[in-house]
């Protein structure tokens, strides 16, 4: 297991992005900031350095297939969206309002680049499962990534599905779990202990990259498509929830927040400033 | 039935490039030679329901369509979120084909009837709901799906029931199907009571009374129009299905009387609203529950009593 790099300073992208999150949970009020917070890299490194997608033609045949299974972290998921230009980035601002393209959780259809809708959790492997069942059948060559939680994995769902995808060795299939350590209701390891986790995963059928979930270089090096690779891939990304805010980091009362007041976002921003 | 439903779908792999076939876990076999042609269109899956639905979400989104299959209590209750969530949410053409619908699995217990089928698919918005009498209907009704948009679930019945409805007049896909025109009582039913029905009509048509009787193999959507046709000037109908008294076929009734406000008076004759205690055979059931023909008779002559 890599220890994650919560002492390490964030790069400038990397705040950016973290202030661009704050734009939706200020314009909610509300979201799921620890489980956002701990995503970011993950996303930043999938929608910057790996996936091959186009905001101009977001339904490309050749395009990658991204799930967010981990539906909650959909600010994350949002922040990469409007920085690669699938819709402008004030949308951000509008995050959970009645007539938003923004909800709670990603769905498919309102907001540009959302591959499929999820928030209960368990699916959204299935749904990938399908999608590179799909492209083995059709020949073609591009990916399908699924995100998840650490969390999620309690749910049996995702284990029928990962049985599935080690059964038909499905190579263009990537599943990335943000191993940010903490639940709702407290620490994993505490509700439901998952480890050994790549053990796990790779009893199987996958092969299992374990990083450091903040770390660019590591993230990058794991999600680079292996033209070898036979099997499909998991990446396990060990990270800190609530990642950039010093003081929601490790603390599950930050899992969500609804009600933030001005005073709060500010809080909030000036974490990130410093960290 | 699950023959010719089997047998349908293997057909449309061949002629389509688009559909898939997925099964969890079926009798040793099945679709062996569809399996051997096409082996990377017809998946033969583990016992995984849940996956097995969103799996299929997964091809639909990608422009398959998929046809699964395993017995309906597992579709419809096990893998119920994955129906809503994954497939109906994206109002995707997933064609969940159900074996066992109503009692046929009687003697395996209550786990395996799909006594609620209907109300749990008709509750989920754009789904169709499907329960074709016989072979003839059910070929009909899957070479449909693979042209027709949005998800649909389709209840297969018990198998061996003759052909009969390649003789009534032909009606546009999801109409109530004419079976015999009768003013004093008219008894709408679906699937494979339809031919428990038959019997019971037409003993009361030898007796001089003029009861009619409808087949109702699409009950959702139900055909924008038909209903009001069917139940205009009706004085009384009688609903007969193998489903428990809610969301079925007699609720479907129901609602549409009481939504237009008419005088008809409405008698049902549906499985009770309680798991069966019982095993033995599907007969036996329907028997103990009044939908065997014999029961059905007496319902009729009960009505025409009153």
């Amino acid at each position: 297991m890599t220890p994650p790099s919560s002492t390490a300073t964030l790069d400038d992208r990397s705040r950016q992005l973290r202030h661009r999150a704050i734009d939706a949970l200020a314009g909610g009020r509300r979201g799921h900031i620890g489980s956002t917070m701990s995503l970011i890299e993950i996303m930043r490194v999938l929608y910057d350095d790996i996936l091959t997608v186009d905001p101009a033609d977001p339904a490309s045949p050749t395009r990658d297939r991204l799930i967010l299974s981990k539906g909650h972290g959909c600010i994350a998921l949002y922040v990469m969206l409007a920085e690669r230009g699938f819709f402008p980035t004030s949308q951000l601002a509008t995050f959970c309002r009645f007539d938003s393209i923004l909800g709670g959780h990603p769905e498919y259809g309102h907001a540009p680049g959302v591959e499929a809708s999820t928030g209960s959790l368990g699916h959204g492997l299935a749904v990938g499962v399908g999608m590179a069942l799909a492209a083995r059948i059709r020949r073609e060559q591009h990916r399908v990534v699924v995100v998840l939680g650490d969390g999620e994995l309690d749910e049996g769902s995702v284990w029928e599905s990962a049985l599935a995808a080690g059964h038909h060795r499905l190579a263009n299939l990537t599943a990335v779990v943000d191993c940010n350590a903490l639940q709702s209701y407290g620490p994993v390891a505490q509700v439901w202990n998952l480890e050994p986790l790549t053990e796990k995963w790779r009893s199987f059928g996958f092969t299992p990259h374990d990083v450091d979930g903040h770390d660019l270089t590591s993230l990058r090096s794991a999600l680079r498509v292996d033209p070898t690779a036979d099997r499909p891939q998991v990446v396990i990304a060990r990270t800190v929830k609530g990642r950039g805010i010093d003081f929601a980091e490790h603390d599950p009362h930050w899992h969500h927040k609804s009600s933030l007041s001005a005073t709060d976002v500010e809080a909030l921003r000036s974490a990130i400033d410093r960290a | 039935m699950r023959k010719a439903a089997l047998a349908a779908i293997a057909a449309l792999v061949e002629e389509n490039p688009a559909v898939v076939f997925i099964g969890s876990d079926l009798g040793a076999g099945t679709l062996a030679d569809a399996a051997r042609r096409h082996p990377d269109r017809v998946l033969m899956e583990g016992i995984a329901e849940q996956h097995i639905v969103g799996c299929a979400a997964g091809l639909a989104l990608e422009g398959f369509i998929p046809y699964v299959h395993t017995i309906s209590t597992f579709l419809t209750r096990r893998a119920l979120e994955q129906v809503i969530v994954d497939v109906a949410l994206h109002n995707l053409p997933v064609r969940l084909v159900g074996a066992g619908g109503g009692m046929v699995y009687a003697p395996l217990g209550p786990t395996h009837e799909a006594i609620d089928d209907f109300a749990l698919m008709r509750a989920i918005p754009g789904m169709s709901v499907i329960a074709p009498a016989d072979p003839r209907e059910m070929t009909e009704c899957i070479r449909h799906l693979a042209s027709a948009s949005g998800p649909a679930y389709v209840r297969i019945a018990k198998g061996g029931e003759p052909d009969v409805t390649g003789e009534l007049p032909q009606s546009p896909w999801g109409q109530p199907r004419v079976v015999l025109t009768g003013d004093t009582l008219a008894v709408l039913t679906t699937g494979a009571l339809l031919h428990e029905c038959l019997p019971a009509v037409q003993s009361a048509r030898q007796g001089g009374h003029d009861v009619g009787l409808w087949h109702i193999p699409v009950l959702a959507p139900v055909a924008e129009g038909s209903l009001d046709a069917l139940l205009a000037g009706r004085h009384t109908v009688l609903v007969v299905e193998e489903h428990i008294p809610t969301g079925g076929l007699s609720t479907i009734v129901a609602e549409a009387i009481a939504e237009r406000g008419l005088p008809t008076r409405l008698h049902r004759l549906t499985l009770p609203h309680r798991y069966p205690e019982k095993y033995g055979s599907q007969r036996e059931h329907w028997e103990l529950h009044g939908l065997s023909a014999a029961g059905i008779t007496a319902r009729i002559e009960a009505i025409l009593r009153d």
